[in-house]
């Protein structure tokens, strides 16, 4: 367990000192200020009156969620692929379970990586959105959005390094679609099903933490707002994240990765 | 130490090994194979890595593929080279050795030792990517050994390395093979493992063809015809000295009468006679080629033992 925990440790920093090149931090940099730019332009095409606050909340939310899904993007879903494509892989999995290291260390420096984005692409958004005046508790609105990031980018981490493990060769692409037709069209689904999205519960937790009021009498948003209490969506976001996790550590010892020329 | 019963490796319909037995006891073995003969999947069969389709593998009296903390007594030192760019040798080692589960301290010093027993101390905080191969190829072997494994696996050490680079790396491993450590050696050039003294485990096509001490394998080696070609100042009178040995089986003239061609059951004895017939003549020897220490002959000859055609 020592050796385990020593080796994942190790891997994260390792991870995080190896990414901060200055080509990286440009990179990262340049993503997180993308939402602020964006408030500023629609802003300032917004003219004096300035935008609806609703509208300039959602707006950001959803930038510094792209902003975190990308960053995760880059980051979580290519832990095994970089390795492999490197041809380095062979040196961690020579240690002993030196595969499930590598895979939730790089996990967690994903999640340092991405929620380190998020977070300054949050902070920059809420002083762009109150350069317009447009948030009233700009505070509040950030804690809230800080803490929803964290769970995102831990659970949406998980997920991708689940479907890089698994199909490290197109780990992007799979991602991609993951998000498309389940995060997306399927947590949309008035149903049953759509509690088996990450996306539902986030968005349950979003409605309990900005406070906002939904009109739940009638029937189209009872259906898609509400249905679960608090303490279930952490409970279901916590299991999302062991499930995905221990999944992936099960696929990495359990396959055979051919890391160069046979001879 | 190690056991392989009846082990087959299949990728897809491509046999990586094939029906490959053999114990190993702790000491030095050399696994000789041309390329493409199934020496690095023989290492990651034994290394848990690949999980054999057919048989079963054995490292220290247990499954490697599922008792993943057996690495902790084995250094891999694998024949790809790896890109790891913007991180130097200190910082790459020391990482590799804590995932053995020492603390970052602990790691560091040995990673230290490690790196300047491979006489890498003047340049480990350099990025690796300035590094010449052979500098690379020392890095890999100091972050195989800094954990002091009892098993030390080299895969192909010897590539790409300058002729004071082999000679420093021959004398580790015989350092390593004196410390009483043991070492499996996959090269597919023969000098080179012989000058560690191993046991030979010899491969091709993915089957083992030949196992034993290097007298051994020359015992096996000793029916097989020899070819030496000699180029001397006056072939003609060589050949019809050479007749008359009781060793030589033909002699041929080659390249326009300018050299000739000894078939013989065993080079040894020819090689005994020739300095005292040409001094006793008066022949001037200009090269003397033996086929006896090429690998692909060996491995020629081996293959004929094995279809019975020797």
């Amino acid at each position: 367990m020592l050796t385990w925990l020593r080796g994942t440790l190790s891997t994260c920093s390792f991870e995080l000192v190896r990414s901060l090149t200055a080509q990286r931090l440009i990179l990262l940099t340049l993503l997180a200020a993308f939402p602020a730019t964006i408030i500023v332009l629609i802003g300032i095409s917004a003219g004096r009156e300035g935008l609806q606050i609703p509208f300039m909340e959602t707006l950001i939310i959803l930038l510094v969620g792209l902003v975190g899904v990308l960053a995760l993007l880059l980051t979580a879903s290519t832990g095994v692929y970089s390795e492999l494509e490197g041809k380095s892989w062979v040196y961690l999995a020579c240690r002993p379970y030196g595969r499930v290291a590598t895979v939730i260390g790089k996990y967690l420096a994903a999640v340092v990586l991405s929620y380190g984005v998020s977070l300054l692409a949050t902070t920059l958004a809420v002083i762009a959105a109150q350069w317009r005046g447009n948030l009233p508790r700009p505070e509040q609105f950030w804690f809230v959005t800080a803490g929803l990031l964290f769970l995102a980018c831990t659970t949406y981490a998980a997920l991708f390094t689940l479907i890089g493990t698994l199909f490290y060769r197109r780990a992007m692409v799979f991602c991609a679609a993951y998000m498309i037709v389940v995060e997306f069209m399927l947590a949309n689904i008035p149903a049953l099903i759509r509690g088996l999205t990450i996306r539902c519960h986030l968005q349950e937790l979003a409605i309990l933490g900005y406070g906002w009021i939904m009109p739940l009498q009638e029937e189209p948003y009872r259906l898609l707002y509400g249905e679960y209490p608090a303490w279930i969506n952490f409970t279901a976001l916590g299991l999302f994240v062991a499930l995905t996790l221990g999944a992936s550590a099960y696929f990495v010892m359990n396959r055979e990765y051919v890391t160069g020329d046979e001879t | 130490m190690i056991e392989l019963q009846t082990v087959t490796k299949l990728y897809g319909k491509v046999i990586g090994v094939n029906e490959i037995s053999l114990k190993m006891d702790s000491g030095i073995y050399g696994l000789l194979g041309p390329n493409g003969s199934g020496k690095t999947t023989l290492i990651n069969l034994i290394i848990g890595q690949l999980r054999p389709t057919i048989g079963r593998v054995t490292l220290f009296g247990q499954d490697p593929w599922s008792r993943d903390y057996l690495l902790r007594e084995v250094g891999l030192c694998p024949a790809i080279e790896s890109h790891i760019p913007r991180v130097n040798a200190l910082d790459w080692v020391t990482h590799l050795v804590r995932m053995h589960g020492f603390s970052r301290a602990d790691a560091r010093q040995r990673a230290i030792d490690a790196l300047t027993r491979m006489r890498m101390d003047h340049a480990m905080k350099r990025p690796m990517r300035d590094y010449s191969l052979g500098m690379r190829q020392r890095v890999k072997l100091a972050q195989a050994i800094a954990h002091e494994p009892r098993l030390l696996i080299l895969d192909e050490p010897f590539n790409g390395l300058d002729p004071e680079a082999r000679f420093e790396m021959t004398q580790f491993l015989q350092q390593w093979s004196r410390e009483g450590r043991s070492l499996i050696l996959s090269s597919h050039i023969l000098h080179e493992v012989e000058a560690v003294h191993p046991s030979f485990l010899l491969l091709s096509g993915g089957r083992l063809l030949a196992s034993g001490s290097p007298d051994e394998v020359r015992r096996i080696l000793a029916d097989s015809p020899n070819r030496v070609t000699v180029r001397c100042s006056n072939p003609r009178r060589l050949a019809g000295l050479l007749v008359n040995s009781e060793h030589v089986d033909s002699v041929r003239l080659l390249d326009s009468r300018q050299s000739v061609e000894i078939t013989a059951r065993s080079a040894s004895p020819i090689f005994l006679q020739l300095p005292d017939l040409t001094r006793a003549e008066g022949i001037q020897v200009q090269e003397i080629q033996s086929a006896e220490e090429s690998l692909k002959e060996l491995f020629t000859t081996l293959m004929k033992h094995h279809r019975g055609e020797v």
